[in-house]
């Protein structure tokens, strides 16, 4: 369906565009924040994302999928309005990564918070983690990209992704953990 | 494309992070902002399109002059000349297909403006 959409769109039909804004919009979003860690700056990244999705969607291969072409198109303008706005950002705060026997009890922990606890304490995590791991984490576990998608967006090699994947969980696991101590020890 | 909450795992744990563009005027602006891009590549064509047919007709224009022998001096001639044949001559050859012309582009100008 996406496939004769576009091929109406390249043919002057604007009326199906709607379609991908409103399937990917959040999507993208994410990214964006998640790269930019700024609401307006993201909303403003897909937009110009998708206008400018529109203005080359004939030069699209159509080997790949619409989402991973046009999150490929975010992660670009969202790098490129980084490094224009970014003075000298210190390097990620150093997070330590949590071990492997530990990441189910933290898991249980988080369990037992409430919706709202647990949306605060995700987001504060992902916002004091580096760009690229909140980046990966997104992509991988929120968006459901394959790892090839990941490295048609983000044009990292897939054994380069897996490792950084699997380093950005545990050091997620391991920023969950150094807030949630001290509440379990409040509550022992 | 709402995704079902994940029972566990990473997956589980990043659910709650997920975040929407809660702006319900969001696709009308993305909307509005691609029909400007589409009307100004729109004109652009248009421009290209006219400006080869300007072009054109310039060319034929300069062809039908020089193929026609008029001397362009008739200009200066006409005033202390008052033959009216080598008026029409020139009327016919030279004022008449330029002021078609500029007619014609008038007719463009308006029709790329709206």
């Amino acid at each position: 369906m996406e496939l004769f959409y576009i091929r109406q769109i390249i043919e002057g039909d604007i009326s199906h565009f709607p379609y991908f804004v409103e399937t990917y919009k959040d999507m993208a979003f994410a990214i964006a924040y998640r790269i930019t860690n700024n609401r307006e700056d993201a909303e403003e990244i897909v937009q110009d994302a998708f206008v400018k999705a529109y203005r080359s969607l004939a030069k699209f291969r159509q080997d790949s999928k619409f989402s991973t072409w046009l999150f490929r198109i975010v992660v670009n303008l969202a790098l490129t309005k980084i490094k224009r706005n970014e003075k000298k950002i210190a390097s990620d705060i150093e997070i330590s990564e949590l071990p492997d026997n530990m990441i189910e009890s933290v898991e249980a922990m988080y369990r037992g918070l409430s919706e709202t606890e647990q949306r605060t304490l995700i987001n504060t995590a992902l916002d004091e983690m580096g760009r690229e791991d909140r980046l990966l984490l997104t992509l991988y576990y929120l968006n459901e990209n394959s790892i090839d998608e990941i490295k048609d967006i983000t044009s990292i090699s897939p054994d380069n992704i897996k490792m950084k994947l699997h380093r950005a969980r545990k050091k997620m696991y391991g920023r969950l953990n150094k807030r949630l101590e001290p509440a379990i020890k409040e509550t022992v | 494309m709402e995704n079902a909450q994940p029972e566990k795992g990473t997956s589980y744990i990043l659910h709650n992070s997920r975040l929407e563009l809660n702006d319900p005027g969001f696709s009308k602006i993305v909307l509005q902002k691609i029909q400007q891009e589409r009307n100004r590549k729109i004109k652009i064509q248009l421009w290209i399109r006219y400006s080869l047919i300007m072009v054109s007709l310039l060319l034929v224009l300069l062809f039908v002059i020089l193929s026609s022998n008029i001397d362009l001096g008739q200009f200066s001639s006409l005033l202390s000349n008052e033959d009216s044949a080598q008026l029409q001559g020139l009327f016919g050859y030279f004022i008449l297909p330029l002021l078609l012309l500029l007619g014609f582009k008038r007719l463009l100008d308006t029709r790329i403006r709206n």
